[in-house]
């Protein structure tokens, strides 16, 4: 896919997307550097209250801050300007006179914000882990079904639940791209995952959804709270996948429809 | 053939009728002069030769490969000029070389710096270059001398020019009838939306109806002009605007006054007063 | 379409006013969490004689306030076990939260903070002062 690469020369070039390298690179350092100097626990989050206690607590800390508006922030800063930089740019006339259909460059845009997410993620989770080790060195976690986890099953259960977070992530990808798209604009493109992400927080903070909850985009990144346990439960993991699945459909199918049937002015 | 060939080409953009019924033609290998005021629907009909916008109505059939820029050119100011090519040479099939393509436009000295510094009439280079990557049989150009100044309009020109005699077919949109008159063979002009006139840039000037005549009086020559003839005085001639059978008619009527007719030929305007004219 | 919306919303309707925290979801979540730091916490001890098997727990949750189930915090868990064949009582303070997630705050179960290890006199964190679980918030 030449969109792909064509896509990701640009975006490695864009000091933002630079900048958000960094942050996922330093910023688990960061906060264990800030934990190993001061005595109090972030305990109001899960696996808070170990993290001075086994090296594999700190990437669950920081998974769980994450979900609450870091992920959804992580790809709405790439997604959510992919599109509507070029009407910024007014770039769209060269990039849609060159050999590629306006399709290929839908998918060609989707796929890097996509591959850029995943990417992010995935050097959030190892410098997660890398960050709890060096804070409390490799021992044995108190799961959340009371019992230990030894270290190296510990380490595969955190690999674990950081992959879980990646379906919803590229859900608000999807979000971010159907923002970009339709509002043409950056700013709506990037803000507007995030407050619809807390606004679904919200929703579920308050309560009384119950159930319908799970329909929510930003539930699923709860979801590897079955995983880390002795005997694990996947039903929240399977729910989360659909749920991610199908809200990423729709705003695909809806961004591609607009973007192919637009008037380019 | 690489020419292009509208037909009733209609756009609605809300309440604005921003096309109505255009009809073009431009030949492959000409030089097309697009003209109007602002918001005649140049860019519009420049959009729709590009596929960015669908007419609602007409056809239009280009013939071969398009590329050019429209109202702004645009390019990704975090780039350098020459990362700019190569972003859009990755989406070419068969790119031309950008090195050549940044010679062509004179922007090779300046290509390894970030295109957020450039002046408007860099960028507008940098537009040219990348639509000259694409190897186009038509290039659209959307007021191309837009913040140029003399040297670099003039620079433009030349390479305009050059692309011309290779054959390649140029559609100029500009509200600047120097650059069209220096450039273009044929010319289209818009008025809100509609072809208000279209031919070559000769028959623009020499529009019939235009008439200068001399008389024996032409003081007394004027007064005596119909209504139904627009009769101005200017620089020892009357200038006479009116169909022939209103001219013949006031040359008679001179004859029967006694006033001798020295001589009277089509006037020949300049550019710019027939596109007043057109435009009024 | 009007019939599958009326669906729709019937069920989204039904399924909003079911939730995961029932009395019996979190008895045995919260019996399955104590139990498993019991036993870690008296291995860490030195016992290695007690284990899930011969703990027998069993725990009761209920929400003390007008509501009988759902996230809150005046949820308490009493949880009974057998330990040196004598049946220990205790009862927890209980937050459930609107993610499915528990906090249990053995204070009103007398857990002290820290624990002493009798033989070395080594200080640790005594895990069940204060813990975290769970539900299974997937529908059933």
């Amino acid at each position: 896919m030449s969109v792909v690469r064509a896509e990701l020369f640009k975006l490695v070039e864009q000091s933002r997307v630079r900048v958000l390298v960094i942050v996922c690179l330093l910023g688990p350092l960061l906060v264990a550097f800030v934990l190993d100097r001061q005595s109090g626990l972030p305990k109001d989050t899960l696996f808070g209250r170990h993290v001075h206690e086994s090296g594999y607590a700190l990437p669950l800390v920081i998974l769980g801050f994450a979900g609450t508006w870091g992920f959804p922030l992580l790809t709405s800063l790439v997604a959510g300007d992919i599109f509507s930089s070029e009407d910024g740019h007014g770039t769209w006339p060269a990039l849609l006179s060159r050999s590629r259909t306006r399709a290929q460059v839908f998918t060609g845009k989707v796929l890097a914000s996509a591959l850029v997410a995943a990417g992010l993620l995935a050097v959030t989770a190892m410098t997660s882990l890398l960050a709890g080790l060096v804070l409390s060195g490799s021992t044995p976690l108190v799961g959340l079904s009371g019992t230990e986890l030894a270290p190296g099953r510990a380490a595969v259960l955190v690999a674990a639940s950081w992959a879980t977070a990646l379906a919803p992530l590229l859900g608000f990808t999807a979000l971010a791209c159907l923002l970009s798209v339709v509002s043409r604009s950056s700013v709506i493109g990037v803000a507007g995952p995030v407050v619809l992400g807390l606004v679904m927080q919200l929703l579920a903070l308050l309560g009384g959804l119950g159930d319908a909850a799970n329909v929510l985009l930003t539930t699923p990144f709860g979801s590897w709270h079955g995983l880390v346990r002795e005997h694990p439960f996947y039903g929240p993991l399977g729910q989360g996948v659909l749920v991610s699945v199908v809200w990423g459909a729709i705003c695909l199918a809806v961004a591609r429809w607009v973007l192919l049937h637009r008037d380019i002015t | 053939m690489s020419g292009v060939v509208g037909r009733g080409l209609s756009k609605l953009y809300g309440a604005v009728q921003a096309l109505d019924e255009v009809d073009l033609d431009v030949p492959p290998g000409t030089v097309h002069g697009l003209l109007g005021p602002n918001g005649a629907g140049k860019s519009t009909l420049l959009r729709m030769m590009l596929g960015l916008v669908r007419p609602d109505q007409g056809t239009l059939e280009v013939g071969g490969v398009v590329a050019g820029f429209v109202e702004v050119p645009g390019a990704y100011p975090y780039l350098t000029g020459r990362q700019n090519l190569e972003f859009l040479a990755r989406l070419d099939d068969a790119p031309g070389d950008v090195s050549t393509v940044l010679e062509q436009v004179d922007l090779a000295p300046r290509a390894d710096t970030k295109v957020s510094g450039w002046s408007l009439g860099m960028r507008q280079r940098l537009a040219i270059a990348g639509a000259l990557l694409r190897a186009p049989d038509i290039l659209l150009l959307d007021e191309p001398a837009n913040g140029l100044d003399v040297l670099a309009a003039r620079a433009l020109r030349e390479l305009v020019a050059g692309l011309a005699t290779e054959g390649l077919t140029v559609i100029l949109s500009s509200h600047d009838l120097a650059e069209v008159d220096a450039l273009c063979e044929d010319a289209t002009v818009l008025v809100s939306g509609r072809v208000a006139w279209t031919g070559s840039i000769g028959a623009l000037r020499a529009r019939p109806g235009r008439h200068r005549m001399s008389t024996s009086d032409d003081a007394r020559a004027f007064r005596l002009a119909p209504s139904a003839l627009d009769v101005q005085m200017a620089d020892g001639a009357l200038l006479l605007h009116g169909d022939t059978a209103g001219v013949d008619a006031y040359v008679l009527a001179l004859g029967r006054e006694q006033i001798a007719v020295r001589s009277l030929r089509p006037a020949s305007l300049a550019l710019e007063d027939a596109f007043l004219e057109l435009t009024r | 379409m009007k019939r599958v919306g009326v669906a729709l919303v019937l069920g989204l309707l039904t399924t909003a006013c079911s939730t995961p925290a029932t009395p019996a979801a979190l008895s045995s979540s919260f019996a399955e969490v104590f139990a498993g730091l019991y036993v870690a916490q008296q291995a860490h001890l030195g016992r290695t004689d007690v284990t899930a098997g011969t703990l027998h727990p069993r725990s009761l949750c209920r929400r003390t306030g007008p509501a009988s189930q759902g996230p809150g915090e005046d949820w308490v868990c009493a949880v009974q076990y057998v330990d040196a064949d004598s049946t220990v009582t205790q009862s927890f303070d209980m937050q459930v939260k609107p993610d499915g997630c528990w906090r249990a705050d053995g204070a009103a179960a007398s857990q002290p903070a820290v624990l002493a290890d009798p033989v070395s006199g080594q200080t640790s964190v005594n895990q069940l002062a204060e813990f975290d679980g769970c539900l299974n918030t997937s529908w059933r």
